[in-house]
């Protein structure tokens, strides 16, 4: 791309948005596609062998089989993991966004030394990651029996997440206009009606957004959980899926089976992904260029 | 001294147990009418739960309906399915409600948090660490029904020094040199005349020759280190005769260099893999069952077992792991496979005593699922791991059966020290590095070994 | 009035705040107990060794090696992400058909987790019967041992977090490059300026605000990597391609060392700590803009 005609097709398209394109955006298309769709396609490949199957995992299976699906949909644990993971990712979302967006206005809108001292802690907890804190977390948690609990795995990671939806709606909250609620108080308005009629409808799409990166990050979290939710019950889909691929003290390690464990949890995923892709996207690209 | 002797005593019986063992089993192949599995089937027919629990409790006919116990494994795949059918069995039979913490390669970790927590599973399976690592928090098993039928090549592995049994052993692991029999045959080698480790190393040349790779061992097991060469270091006919200082924390890891030594002959006469510091076992398995590389040693048979699971055509055998001198004795490990053991401060006590009663009765699905040994009288057919086995004792008629090395002479966490040592080796073969491998096992079982004394 | 007002805003963040207390400073307090003593992790024993743990480190090879692995998972893979992810965007900012669907492509794998895409990634890069080296088999290319190295190593795991990671920094620049004013470039390109200096001169420039959120979302994800290195390479070999975040749980859980992980998760909150000064007071900054 680096030659001058092609630097005069790409000119070409920023101001004549209709004009015919060349065939190498094409080509570079067709490659960044395959590109990014290699690892799925190893997946799903692997997924639809027979454990016997050892020809070169770049090529097709010598012969299809769907037991590895079949099996895969009878595990208990990969149904029992959708439902952790769903009530993990809902309880974690609810508490960042709620409690992060309350205190988020609290800090724009007090103003002062306390709030700018806040403000600054803030963006320092941001940047930890969360397995530095590793041994007082867990020896925490042991001491007061919230090992295998789900609700105080949630607490953990909103926690750890709180310090960035506070940070990402501080940002937004301080772009509202004050009159606002200035506005609404001298209607009588108090604090809590004021957040809950006046701000929140504001920041509806931004929590879109939020809420998407939450729940992505949460879904796909696996450091703290590994440690956390040790019970196979409690086990997130993304922790019934790594087992997958465990090769346990010289038991078989059936990859086909493991992939088709794979495929199937991600499917939800990806397919939420396609169906929302409007909202993540694009809600994505408001949040950032606002 | 005297513990040692002893330990050896049982060892060779272990051999004798074994053929009783086999024996029996050929004998009952034919008659599975007998037997816990077929009683447990009738029982649920007549569907009275109070007598259900009965038969396999021994502890008196209490209802158990209701109540729930918690049981952690390692295993995976076929064997854990085996292992899950037991259970249901138990379930259906007694009306209890068991929840299996399936932890795979995470075990080990897990284990010690919930230890950390004071906070186990009912059962949990102690994985040759019944006396070491667990013993404080298990219960005394001793009195149980079935702690007579064991065999002696488990008490060996399981008995404490007071005579005090800590888990229920169903199979036993037993570690010898995996071989790949048609590789053997295609480059013309005999692996029944292996003896010593030269002999070894001239069957490997001979396999390099006719172009496969002769070891497919890993280097970022433990095993590369700890449980590969056990016949040079503490076993009979060994050149060190120094098991007690090892007990009492005395040894003199500049010892453990001869090891070294000589699997650096492995590198140097290229026999390994070259991604060997990086793959796991199931490339191991995935490249034998290719019929790519002949031999790995100190290995389990449900390796062998795994192979043939992705190759049925394969034929594979097992020798023992070869002797540091002619002469010398061939050494097979011997640990602890699917064990249970109990914790101490479980709340449902009987529950758990039945249970394990209920599987030392039904045993024989994960015995063959395991491809192991078994330890206890089996009823039905024996597993390929026995046939393994079988095999070799018809080849090497006095194969010298003792625990695994690092669980009877090495304190408590110096497996994942083990595994370590066994990367930073692969690294680097080097005189300096060897001295470093070395300085690194003696700084952290000086440390283990006085926090296990404390 | 605005007093009372200014604290009833304040208390607001009581709830958010308290959890970052329970979750993150009181482990960290009990994190630096314990790394003031020689403990296996499990056992009611404990040992007083006083800073040995902390004078151990300077020493630890394998520490200094994560370190600097940590440095390259954090820069590196900002540095890739944000080359790549500015190219994508200039690729996917043209008007062509299909131009959505690459888009929609090159950001998907952002909702898979790290540690399927980790496990999927080992059978790519595998040396016997990888997909990588059986696409190179093709060309008649022999194969490749891509984890040779403990570098080679770390260098794929930065490749594969960037490659995994790239959609978020082309959505930053999308969204930056379409509000760059249109008139702009036209009345450049009127004046016989090259594309080329077009986008160095005014592109670039405006582009700094997208630049600079895409950096700091890099820098903050790479310290943190951790799941693809658990699934791909195990840290090996030898420990060489270790993130602290990584070395600190295989310290508790595995070497038994809890005393002397605990002391590491002090040094990286340390470390992070560095490295998030300038960027705090850059955040802080620009939040002053508003």
């Amino acid at each position: 791309m680096k030659t001058e005609k092609s630097d005069k097709v790409v000119m070409a398209q920023v101001h004549a948005p209709n004009k015919k394109v060349g065939w190498g955006v094409y080509v570079i298309s067709a490659f960044l596609i395959l590109l990014y769709l290699l690892p799925i396609y190893v997946m799903l490949n692997q997924s639809f062998r027979y454990i016997t199957d050892l020809t070169p995992r770049l090529y097709l299976p010598e012969k299809w089989t769907f037991d590895n699906y079949i099996q895969a949909f009878h595990d208990p644990n990969l149904l029992n993991g959708f439902k952790n993971s769903i009530v993990y990712v809902a309880e974690v979302c609810a508490l960042e966004v709620f409690l992060g967006g309350l205190a988020a206005y609290g800090l724009a809108r007090s103003g002062g030394k306390v709030s700018s001292a806040l403000r600054t802690f803030n963006i320092c907890v941001m940047m930890i990651p969360s397995l530095s804190l590793l041994v007082g977390t867990y020896s925490l948690m042991v001491k007061f029996h919230m090992i295998n609990k789900i609700w105080a795995l949630s607490l953990q990671t909103a926690a750890i997440g709180m310090a960035g939806t506070m940070f990402f709606y501080t940002s937004f909250i301080v772009s509202i206009p004050k009159d606002l609620d200035q506005a609404a108080a001298i209607d009588g308005a108090g604090i809590l009606r004021t957040f809950f009629q006046i701000i929140l409808p504001q920041l509806k799409p931004v929590t879109v957004t939020r809420l998407i990166m939450i729940a992505v990050g949460t879904w796909n979290n696996y450091a703290m959980p590994t440690y956390l939710l040790t019970n196979t019950n409690k086990a997130t889909v993304i922790l019934t899926v790594r087992k997958a691929f465990y090769t346990a003290y010289g038991s078989v390690q059936n990859v086909p089976l493991a992939c088709a464990e794979c495929a199937v949890a991600l499917a939800p995923v990806i397919l939420l992904y396609l169906l929302l892709q409007k909202y993540i996207i694009e809600g994505q690209l408001d949040s950032v260029s606002k | 001294m005297v513990k040692r002797k002893w330990a050896t005593m049982t060892m060779a019986l272990c051999l004798a147990a074994n053929t009783v063992l086999l024996a029996g089993c050929g004998g009952s192949a034919s008659t599975p009418e007998t037997g816990g599995t077929t009683g447990a089937a009738q029982n649920q027919g007549t569907e009275t739960q109070n007598q259900a629990g009965g038969e396999s409790q021994g502890a008196g006919g209490s209802d158990f309906s209701g109540k729930t116990i918690e049981i952690a494994t390692y295993l995976s795949g076929d064997t854990l399915n085996a292992y899950k059918q037991v259970i249901a069995g138990f379930e259906s039979e007694t009306g209890v409600k068991v929840t299996l913490d399936e932890y795979g390669e995470d075990y080990e970790s897990t284990m010690k948090t919930r230890m950390a927590s004071n906070d186990l599973p009912d059962i949990f399976e102690t994985h040759g660490w019944s006396l070491i690592r667990y013993k404080e928090y298990l219960t005394d098993l001793s009195g149980e029904p079935w702690a007579g039928k064991l065999n002696k090549a488990a008490l060996g592995v399981i008995q404490d020094t007071d005579g005090k049994l800590y888990t229920l052993m169903t199979t036993g692991s037993c570690l010898g040199t995996a071989v790949n029999m048609n590789v053997c045959e295609e480059a013309g080698v005999d692996p029944w005349a292996i003896e010593t480790w030269e002999d070894f190393n001239a069957a490997c040349d001979k396999i390099k020759e006719a172009g496969f790779t002769p070891i497919a061992n890993y280097f970022t097991s433990a095993g590369a280190l700890a449980n590969a060469n056990g016949s040079w270091l503490s076993y009979e006919g060994a050149q060190f005769n120094d098991n007690e200082a090892m007990l009492n924390g005395t040894w003199d890891w500049a010892d453990f260099k001869t090891i070294l030594d000589y699997l650096q002959t492995w590198f140097d006469n290229g026999y390994l893999y070259a991604d060997c510091g990086t793959i796991k076992q199931a490339d191991a398995i995935e490249r034998c069952a290719r019929n790519e590389c002949a031999f790995i040693v100190g290995i389990g048979t449900s390796y062998q077992t795994a192979v043939t699971a992705q190759n049925p055509d394969v034929v594979m055998a097992m020798i023992p792991i070869c002797a540091s001198k002619e002469g010398g004795a061939r050494f097979c490990g011997i640990g602890e496979g699917a064990s249970f053991g109990i914790w101490k401060d479980t709340k449902e006590m009987d529950v758990c005593k039945a249970f394990l009663n209920y599987v030392s009765e039904n045993a024989d699905g994960i015995n063959s699922a395991a491809g192991e040994i078994s330890t206890l009288p089996c009823q039905t057919s024996k597993s390929y791991g026995m046939g393994l086995m079988e095999e070799m004792e018809s080849h090497y008629p006095n194969v010298f059966y003792d625990n695994l090395w690092d669980r009877k002479y090495m304190p408590s966490g110096m497996w994942g020290v083990f595994q370590v040592a066994a990367g930073m080796f692969c690294e680097d073969q080097s005189e300096e590095s060897k001295q470093e491998v070395i300085d690194y096992l003696r700084e952290n079982y000086t440390d283990l070994y006085e926090a296990s004394q404390e | 009035m605005e007093k009372r007002r200014k604290w009833m805003l304040l208390s607001l963040c009581i709830p958010a705040f308290l959890l970052i207390f329970i979750f993150m400073i009181v482990p960290l307090g009990n994190a630096v107990k314990v790394s003031f003593f020689k403990w296996n992790g499990y056992s009611q024993k404990m040992r007083w060794v006083g800073l040995e743990n902390y004078g151990s480190i300077f020493t630890d090879k394998v520490f200094l090696r994560s370190t600097a692995n940590t440095f390259i998972y954090g820069f590196g893979s900002t540095l890739l992400q944000n080359i790549a992810g500015l190219s994508a965007a200039l690729f996917v900012n043209r008007q062509f058909k299909g131009r959505n669907l690459v888009r929609l492509i090159l950001y998907m794998p952002i909702m898979i987790s790290g540690v399927i895409m980790g496990a999927i990634q080992y059978y790519i890069f595998n040396y016997d019967n990888g997909v990588l080296n059986n696409l190179l088999n093709l060309f008649g290319i022999g194969n490749i041992y891509w984890m040779e190295s403990g570098i080679g190593s770390v260098l794929i795991i930065t490749l594969i977090n960037s490659w995994q990671a790239m959609g978020f920094c082309m959505l930053i620049y999308l969204a930056g490059l379409q509000n760059i004013p249109k008139m702009y470039e036209e009345a450049a390109l009127l004046d016989g300026t090259s594309r080329r200096q077009i986008f160095f001169k005014i592109d670039l420039p405006l582009l700094m605000p997208a630049i600079t959120t895409a950096v700091i979302t890099n820098l903050i994800g790479g310290f943190k990597l951790y799941d693809i290195i658990v699934t791909l390479t195990n840290g090996g070999p030898n420990r060489k391609s270790l993130s602290l975040s990584y070395y600190i749980s295989l310290l508790y859980f595995n070497d038994e060392k809890a005393g002397y992980s605990a002391a590491v998760g002090i040094a990286l909150f340390i470390i992070i700590f560095i490295v998030a000064v300038p960027i705090n007071q850059y955040l802080r900054s620009r939040e002053v803009e508003y």
